[in-house]
């Protein structure tokens, strides 16, 4: 009896623990079951190897393209994110993640900007279509021609993430200085 | 002189009695080994009629290889999608990474606690079911996670909870099935386990392209369908631990003698331990080098399926969709193989299990040598090929390890030893991906593919010597459970057994062999000496008693009951007590805080300390005079005195006393042994080890001599004295002390 009493007490840690995990600290609603077909890459191939400098390409349905403060918010109106060989920042969060780390930005009201931003790999654009001027090599990696991952994901107009919808193109780069 | 006789008589009739056993044991030892599926022949009967013939099912292998698909399900998923879930969630690769390492701590420390639970009581279906519930619940509660922590609390659980598929799958189905099938049933469990790895792959394929689901959506279908198919394992039923092989045995024992059938008897006081299972396993020979495999297993399995996705990708340039259809072949290669090997695996087991192991050696010699060789190719295909080849290799590597493990262990003790398997795949796992690293950052992918071959081929050579050991341990497992029967029934029937017996007790220190087939016995309230000269064996003979040391071989009973792996505080709450040879007392602490610390072992009352240290006292006043000073400050004899109130104190029924004499005076040697006899007429059994022969020899009718770590007389005193050539070396000396 002792053991089954013990046992139903860690069978209530488990779900109570599983709760917190899961679905007890989110919207069930903000969560994306199926796959976001709204964006198609036009351009280059998935895992097609190209050269410096890049140009990548999209096509965007059900999504109104407009600028940071130019409209209301709205999670179907909005600017593109794109983020090379860097993990996107959170659902709902601010470019304001990407700086959190650096005080020198922190103290600057304008800071993080388009600029900065470049500095670090991540471009905001209300195009479909992108230059990315360079693509650094991967750091640790020994390959010749690196596989980089170009992933874009959908901005609000008040500049917070919309959702969890992330598209990603991969394509190979030969290494720099090989 | 009546009371030696009826006690030489006593002792006669207890020797007939082990002599007794060991007849019965090699007698039924060629039964039990086919009892066990090893007949020496190749002649199998169908798998079929095997359950036919014994009204079995095949419902317990196909349930537990449901769940060890729905296991597999989810672990894959979590590896193919995990950029997917980095993108989603805006959490880095490196983290979920770290989640992923825990997840793999949590699968390789799960088995142990799950091995305890299943230890006592036959309840591991239960087990199994529980687990497959909750790490189904825990899969579709993944499609809800939103943050690391959420992320990390999951991983971990459901490590936790798939530990089960280690500890207890394995044991299960071996102890479903007679030994004659066990191969068969344990590579169609393999390979259904190994179907639904190859089928994983096409399954998130399909949810995640062509149902149009997100990592979220997949996971939450998975989680649907390993509810739905841990519910068709609810009618698993634990069979009892050792159905088809030790409870086998047992009854053998009594149709030997003509017995009915007994109830178990109750043996609680001298169970094994967790810990001391574990390590009892561990102990065993063909055990080690199995582990060994195991943990090169771990390397192979864990982090080279990592490295060979990183291979696939950069240097042949597949996405996530076709890396997928290769490890569905490379899986489904080894499902081909299992389903080939199961009658053939099962010819070489009842042929002789060396030779599953030493076929287990080559086919790891293999697996390794072609994932090198795959590394190397300059061609697709052929590189396929060599991968395909280690992948059916490597498929058949689980059941043959697994069958030779199983076999030579007890039911009970299966669960603890699959739980080791597990430890060491995760430390091969763990040092792989270290090792593989290092030289994947030196020589690239394709470098990591071909290192692997060089702990491979050492792992192959180690597991192909365990073939050397297993027929002795599988000799060592029937003996020790026909013996512990043989004795249960000797009891039953009102046969007398000596207090203690050790029989065949070899030991070493490292690679030291010290004792060799040592047998020994000491009757209830005798005194025996244990004599030989400097470095014969006697102080390690008493520490195997006393369970200080543990033997590679044989056994030790103790009022019948088998002691041999029982931990030593344990031995002393069942009475032995041992006096080690030298100072046997704490130095920097008193008299009496010494006295004090012998009564606290025994965690008894402080008021019957103080009476016990009352007797003390009264037994020895010089004590009583220097009580309160540091114990390294006594002399040689009253330093003798101290330890010897340890038994005073605990009063033992079996008292090991190591050396008393050695280095005092003849008067202080007198008044110790005076003690002792007086210790001795109280009922408690003596065992004292002496260089002294006189000394000895004046105090006891039953002696033994040891020499070279053997026993070279066993025998009445007087008959020793009259062995010049046994005694040449000893220093007759003390006499006059003991007269």
């Amino acid at each position: 009896m002792a053991g089954g009493r013990r046992l139903a007490r860690v069978a209530a840690v488990l779900v109570a623990m599983l709760t917190l995990a899961g679905c007890g600290l989110t919207h069930v609603q903000d969560l994306n079951f199926r796959v976001d077909k709204r964006l198609h890459f036009v351009s280059p191939k998935d895992r097609s190897t190209v050269h410096q400098q890049v140009t990548i390409a999209w096509r965007m349905d059900d999504f109104k393209v407009a600028a940071q403060g130019s409209q209301p918010q709205s999670r179907d109106a909005g600017y593109f994110a794109v983020f090379v060989d860097r993990t996107p920042i959170k659902p709902g969060h601010t470019m304001d993640d990407v700086a959190k780390d650096d005080p020198f930005c922190q103290r600057s009201p304008t800071c993080p900007d388009s600029d900065y931003l470049s500095q670090r790999n991540i471009y905001t654009t209300t195009k479909t279509s992108l230059d990315i001027p360079f693509i650094p090599n991967i750091s640790g990696s020994k390959e010749k021609l690196q596989l980089h991952a170009i992933t874009i994901v959908l901005m609000n107009t008040s500049g917070h993430r919309i959702g969890e919808s992330a598209w990603e193109l991969d394509v190979r780069i030969r290494k720099v200085g090989v | 002189m009546s009371d030696v006789s009826d006690r030489l008589d006593a002792w006669t009739s207890e020797e007939a009695a082990l002599e007794d056993v060991e007849q019965t044991s090699a007698a039924l030892r060629e039964r039990a080994r086919a009892t066990l599926g090893v007949t020496g022949d190749e002649n199998t009967q169908s798998f079929r009629s095997l359950v036919r013939e014994h009204d079995l099912s095949y419902y317990p292998v196909v349930a537990l290889g449901l769940l060890f698909i729905t296991a597999t399900n989810q672990s894959y998923a979590f590896t193919v999608l995990t950029p997917e879930i980095s993108r989603t969630l805006g959490i880095s690769i490196a983290a979920i990474a770290g989640a992923r390492a825990l997840y793999q701590l949590a699968i390789a420390v799960a088995p142990l606690p799950i091995a305890r639970l299943s230890q006592s009581r036959t309840r591991r279906a239960m087990l199994c079911i529980v687990t497959g519930l909750a790490w189904s619940v825990i899969t579709l509660t993944t499609g809800f996670v939103t943050s690391l922590v959420g992320l990390i609390v999951i991983l971990c659980l459901d490590g936790l909870a798939t530990g089960s598929v280690v500890a207890l799958h394995a044991p299960l189905v071996v102890d479903s099935y007679p030994p004659a099938a066990r191969v068969r049933a344990l590579s169609a469990y393999t390979a259904i386990g190994t179907f639904g790895q190859a089928l994983a792959p096409l399954l998130v394929a399909v949810l995640a392209s062509f149902a149009d689901l997100t990592w979220r959506g997949v996971f939450l279908a998975l989680g649907l369908t390993s509810i739905l198919m841990t519910l068709c394992a609810l009618g698993l039923r634990d069979p009892g631990f050792g159905k088809w092989d030790t409870e086998q045995l047992r009854a053998s024992v009594h149709q030997e003698h003509g017995d009915a059938d007994t109830d178990d008897l109750s043996a609680k006081d001298v169970a094994l331990g967790f810990w001391e299972i574990c390590r009892r396993v561990i102990l065993i020979p063909t055990s080690r080098r199995i582990f060994a495999g195991f943990a090169v297993f771990g390397i192979l399995t864990v982090p080279l399926n990592t490295f060979l996705s990183v291979f696939l990708d950069q240097r042949w340039n597949l996405g996530p969709g076709q890396r997928g259809l290769f490890f569905a072949a490379f899986f489904a290669i080894g499902v081909v193989a299992l389903t080939v090997y199961g009658s053939r695996g099962e010819k070489q087991f009842r042929s002789s299990p060396a030779r599953v192991l030493r076929a287990a050696g080559y086919l790891m010699g293999g697996t390794v040598v072609f994932i090198a060789l795959g590394g190397l190719m300059p061609a697709f295909v052929p590189m396929l090929i060599c991968f395909g080849i280690s992948g059916g290799c490597l498929g058949l590597l689980q059941p043959m390890l697994w069958i030779s493990l199983l076999s030579i262990i007890p039911s009970p003790m299966r669960p603890h030893a699959q739980a080791l398997t597990g430890i060491f795949m995760a430390i091969g796992g763990l040092a792989g991906a270290l090792l593989l690293s290092g030289i994947e950052n030196q020589f690239g992918t394709a470098g990591t593919m071909v290192a692997i071959a060089i702990p491979g081929v050492l792992c192959a050579l180690v597991i192909a010597s365990a073939g050397k050991f297993i027929e002795n341990d599988l000799n060592r497992m029937i003996d020790e459970v026909i013996e512990d029967e043989e004795i249960r029934r000797i009891k039953l029937g009102g046969g007398h057994l000596p207090m203690l017996a050790c029989r065949g007790v070899d030991f070493s220190y490292g690679q030291l062999q010290v004792l060799f087939d040592i047998n020994f016995t000491v009757d209830d309230g005798e005194m025996v000496a244990l004599l030989g000269v400097n470095g014969a064996g006697k102080s390690t003979l008493l520490k195997v008693i006393s369970g200080i040391g543990l033997p590679t071989t044989g056994s030790v009973r103790y009022r019948g009951q088998e002691i041999t792996y029982l931990d030593a505080e344990r031995r002393l709450r069942l009475g032995i007590t041992q006096i080690p040879g030298g100072r046997a007392v704490f130095g920097p602490m008193s008299v009496i805080e010494n006295l004090r610390s012998y009564g606290y072992t025994m965690a008894k009352e402080r008021r019957s300390v103080e009476r016990a240290i009352d007797t003390c006292f009264e037994a020895f006043p010089r004590l009583h005079e220097r009580r309160n000073s540091l114990a390294s400050t006594l002399s040689g004899g009253e330093q003798q005195m101290l330890g010897l109130s340890k038994a005073l104190m605990l009063r033992p029924r079996l008292l090991l006393i190591d050396e008393l004499s050695l280095g005092l005076a003849p008067l202080i040697v007198g008044q110790l042994l005076d003690m002792v006899r007086q210790i001795n007429a109280d009922g408690t059994a003596v065992v004292l080890v002496e260089q002294s022969v006189n000394i000895a020899l004046n105090l006891v009718e039953h002696a033994y001599f040891m020499e070279k770590g053997e026993m070279r007389f066993d025998g009445r005193a007087d008959e020793l004295l009259a062995r010049d050539d046994l005694l040449r070396a000893v220093f007759l000396q003390g006499a006059g002390a003991a007269r």
